[in-house]
C-alpha cells in the first residue's frame, strides 16, 4: 500500500478574520503529482501558505498531516526541515546574500550538517547547467535584478538542491515564456521520484506536459469541489470552471 | 567633570529630541605611550605625524572642518601615535596602505592623528583598523585630495565592550577629485564618529558607505556631513545598521548644498533593522540647500524585519535567529565588500556573527 505524503482534513483557515479555506480535504501519496486548478481568488495560494505556516494565516480547524505527523503546531522552519518546500509565486529579493550562500546556509539548516564547499559548488554548477542558468548567477544577490523567469528558475534550482520530500509549486510557470516553462517542467521532472510528491498550482497546463499527473483537484470557494484524473485538465481547458461550479450548486 | 560637545548637528532642532549634539566627558585615563608600529611593513609613503612639514599646515587646516574643536585639540595635544601619508602625483598605489592599531594591557589608550595628502592624479586606499581591549581610543584623520586624486579611506573598529571609541574624519576634496569612505565600526562600548567632507572643487565626488551594529547596552553616535560647494559635485551616503537588546544609536546625516554648487547631486539613505523592542533609534536625515539648481534625495528606513522576507528564509529551513543573522549579514555585505583586505573582512564578519549568536 502506498505511503501517504500529505493528508488534509476539513481545513479551515483565515487571514485577518476572513475565512478563505472552508473545509478543504486533500490526500496524496508519495510518488504522486497532484494539480490544483481553480479560478482566481479561490484559495489556492492561501492553501500553499497555510501548508508552509505563514504567520499571517490562522488555521481555525481541521488537520494537516505530513507523512503521518500533524504539522499544524510546527513553525515554518520546522516544516521545511521535515521536508516541505514551497516554490513561491513571488520570490523575495534578498540583497547582500548570494544565491550560493543562501543555498549553502539553507542546506546546512535542513540537514543539520556542515556542507562541503567544493562538492556543493560542483553540484550547484551542474544543476544550474541543467536549468540553463548562467553560472555567474550563483554569485549574484538572491533574486536581485532577476527577471520574473529567472526568479522562477531560481526557485526550481533551490528545489533540486534542497531535495525536499514534498514540493509545493505555487504558479511556478506564471510569467514564463514557452522555453522557460519547458526548462522548469524538466526541472520538476528531474526532482520527482517515488519517494517524494508534488502539489502544483497552475493556470497554464504547459508545465504539466513533461509530468505524469496522478490527480487533479478543482478548488473553488475554499473547498475542493471536483476531483479526477489527468483528463480533468483537458475538460477544464475546454469548458472552463463554470460547469463545475454549476454542478457543485 | 569637563564635558565636550562631540557631534553638533549643522542646524539645531528641538532640544527635547536630544539630537543636537552629544556631550562626552573628556577621558580621564592617562594617555601613556603607544610604542607599537601600526604598519605591517615599512612604507616610504608613511611617516610619523611629527614629521609633517610645516608647509602642509595650510592643507591640514583646510581639512580641519570635520574636527570639532575640543576633539581636535584633545587629539593634537595628547596624541601618542599617528602618521603623515603622502601619495605622490599620478602615483597609483595598488596595495592598500594598512595601519593596524591594537589596544591591550600594555597600551590601553590610543590617541592617533593621521594626515593623508593625496597629490594630483594619485590613487590610493588607506585602511585603518582599531582592535583589541583597552580604555579608550580618540582619533582624528584629515585628508587633502588635490585635483583628480582618488582616495579611499577604510575605517574598521572592532574594539572590546570595555573600550570607548571616538573618531573624527575631515576631508577636503578639490576639483575632479574623488573621496571614498567605508566604515565598519561595530565594536566598543560607546562609539562616537564624525565624518565631514567638503567637496570644494567642481566635479568633486564623495561616496560614503558604513555599517553600525548595536547590542547589549552599547551607544552609537554618528554625525556625517557632506558639504557640496563646487559645481556638479556628487555625494552619496549609504548607511546600514542593526540594533539589538537595549542598544541605542543616533545617526545624523547631512547633505549641505552650498551657494554655487550648481548641478550637484546628493543622495542619502539609512536603513536600520530593529531586532528588539527595547532599542532606542534616532535618525536625523538633514538636507540643507543654499542653491536652487541641485538634486538631493534622502531616505530613512527603520523597522522590524520584513515578515515576508523572514517567511521566505524560514521556508528554507532557517530558524528565526538564523534568518535574522542572514538578514543582518545581507544588509552589511555591500559595505563589507568595500573592505579591500580579505582577512580583515572575514574578521569583521566573524566579530558580528559572534555577537549575533550571543544575542
Amino acid at each position: 500500500m502506498a505511503e501517504k505524503s500529505l493528508e488534509i482534513k476539513d481545513l479551515h483557515a483565515s487571514v485577518e478574520g476572513n475565512e478563505i479555506l472552508k473545509g478543504l480535504d486533500l490526500c496524496m501519496n508519495k510518488g504522486e503529482i497532484h494539480v490544483i486548478l481553480g479560478p482566481n481568488g479561490s484559495g489556492k495560494s492561501t492553501l500553499m501558505n497555510v501548508l508552509m505556516g505563514h504567520p499571517k494565516y490562522e488555521v481555525t480547524s481541521g488537520t494537516m498531516e505530513f507523512e503521518g505527523e500533524d504539522v499544524c503546531p510546527l513553525k515554518t522552519f520546522e516544516r521545511a526541515r521535515k521536508g516541505i518546500f514551497l516554490s513561491f509565486q513571488t520570490p523575495e529579493e534578498i540583497p547582500g546574500i548570494t544565491v550560493e550562500n543562501m543555498l549553502r546556509t539553507a542546506k546546512q539548516a535542513m540537514t543539520g550538517q556542515s556542507v562541503k564547499i567544493l562538492a556543493f559548488r560542483k553540484k550547484l554548477q551542474k544543476t544550474m547547467e541543467q536549468l540553463k542558468m548562467d553560472p555567474s548567477y550563483a554569485e549574484r544577490y538572491m533574486n536581485v535584478g532577476f527577471s520574473g523567469g529567472e526568479k522562477k528558475r531560481n526557485e526550481i534550482l533551490q528545489l533540486l538542491m534542497l531535495e525536499p520530500k514534498l514540493a509545493l509549486l505555487d504558479e511556478t510557470d506564471s510569467g514564463l515564456d514557452v522555453d522557460a516553462v519547458q526548462i522548469v517542467s524538466h526541472g520538476v521532472s528531474a526532482f520527482h521520484n517515488e519517494e517524494n510528491a508534488c502539489l502544483i498550482i497552475t493556470h497554464n497546463t504547459r508545465i504539466l506536459k513533461q509530468l505524469k499527473v496522478d490527480r487533479v483537484h478543482v478548488l473553488m470557494g475554499g473547498r475542493i469541489v471536483e476531483e479526477g484524473g489527468a483528463g480533468l485538465i483537458e475538460e477544464i481547458n475546454r469548458r472552463g470552471f463554470t460547469h463545475i461550479l454549476d454542478a457543485a450548486k | 567633570m569637563k564635558q565636550e560637545i562631540y557631534s553638533p548637528i549643522p542646524e539645531r532642532t528641538w532640544r527635547w529630541l536630544g539630537v543636537n549634539d552629544t556631550r562626552y566627558s573628556l577621558p580621564t585615563a592617562e594617555v601613556g605611550s603607544y610604542n607599537k608600529s601600526p604598519l605591517a611593513a615599512p612604507d616610504a609613503r608613511v611617516r610619523a605625524i611629527e614629521e609633517l612639514p610645516e608647509k602642509f599646515r595650510e592643507f591640514v587646516q583646510k581639512a580641519e572642518n570635520a574636527a570639532v574643536p575640543p576633539a581636535a585639540a584633545f587629539v593634537e595635544e595628547k596624541k601618542n601615535s599617528g602618521s603623515f601619508i603622502e601619495i605622490a602625483a599620478n602615483d597609483t598605489v595598488e596595495t592598500p596602505i594598512y595601519l593596524d592599531y591594537i589596544l591591550d594591557e600594555a597600551s590601553p589608550v590610543l590617541v592617533d592623528e593621521q594626515f593623508i595628502y593625496a597629490r594630483r592624479g594619485s590613487k590610493a586606499t588607506v585602511v585603518i583598523s582599531y582592535r583589541g581591549d583597552g580604555a579608550f581610543h580618540r582619533g582624528l584623520t584629515r585628508i587633502y585630495a588635490e585635483p583628480e586624486a582618488e582616495i579611499h579611506l577604510v575605517k574598521v573598529q572592532l574594539l572590546s565592550t570595555q573600550t570607548n571609541h571616538a573618531d573624527s574624519v575631515g576631508v577636503y576634496v578639490d576639483k575632479d577629485a574623488c573621496f571614498r569612505f567605508t566604515a565598519a565600526e561595530p565594536g566598543a562600548a560607546e562609539s562616537a564618529t564624525t565624518l565631514m567632507v567638503q567637496l570644494a572643487g567642481d566635479n568633486g565626488e564623495a561616496d560614503c558607505e558604513s555599517l553600525y551594529f548595536g547590542d547589549e547596552t552599547r551607544s552609537i553616535d554618528m554625525n556625517y556631513i557632506l558639504r557640496q560647494q563646487g559645481k556638479n559635485t556628487t555625494a552619496s551616503m549609504e548607511v546600514h545598521g542593526a540594533l539589538l537588546d537595549e542598544s541605542q544609536k543616533i545617526f545624523r546625516g547631512t547633505l549641505d548644498f552650498q551657494r554655487g554648487a550648481k548641478g550637484s547631486v546628493g543622495r542619502e539613505n539609512e536603513e536600520v533593522v530593529l531586532l528588539s523592542p527595547k532599542v532606542r533609534n534616532r535618525s536625523v536625515p538633514l538636507m540643507l540647500s543654499g542653491e536652487d539648481d541641485v538634486d538631493g534625495h534622502h531616505a530613512v528606513s527603520i523597522g522590524k524585519m520584513d515578515e515576508n522576507k523572514l517567511f521566505y528564509l524560514m521556508s528554507r529551513g532557517l530558524d528565526l535567529p538564523e534568518a535574522q543573522r542572514l538578514v543582518v549579514e545581507a544588509a552589511f555585505n555591500p559595505v563589507l565588500e568595500r573592505v579591500p583586505l580579505e582577512s580583515l573582512r572575514a574578521e569583521i564578519n566573524a566579530y558580528i556573527q559572534r555577537r549575533l549568536c550571543h544575542a
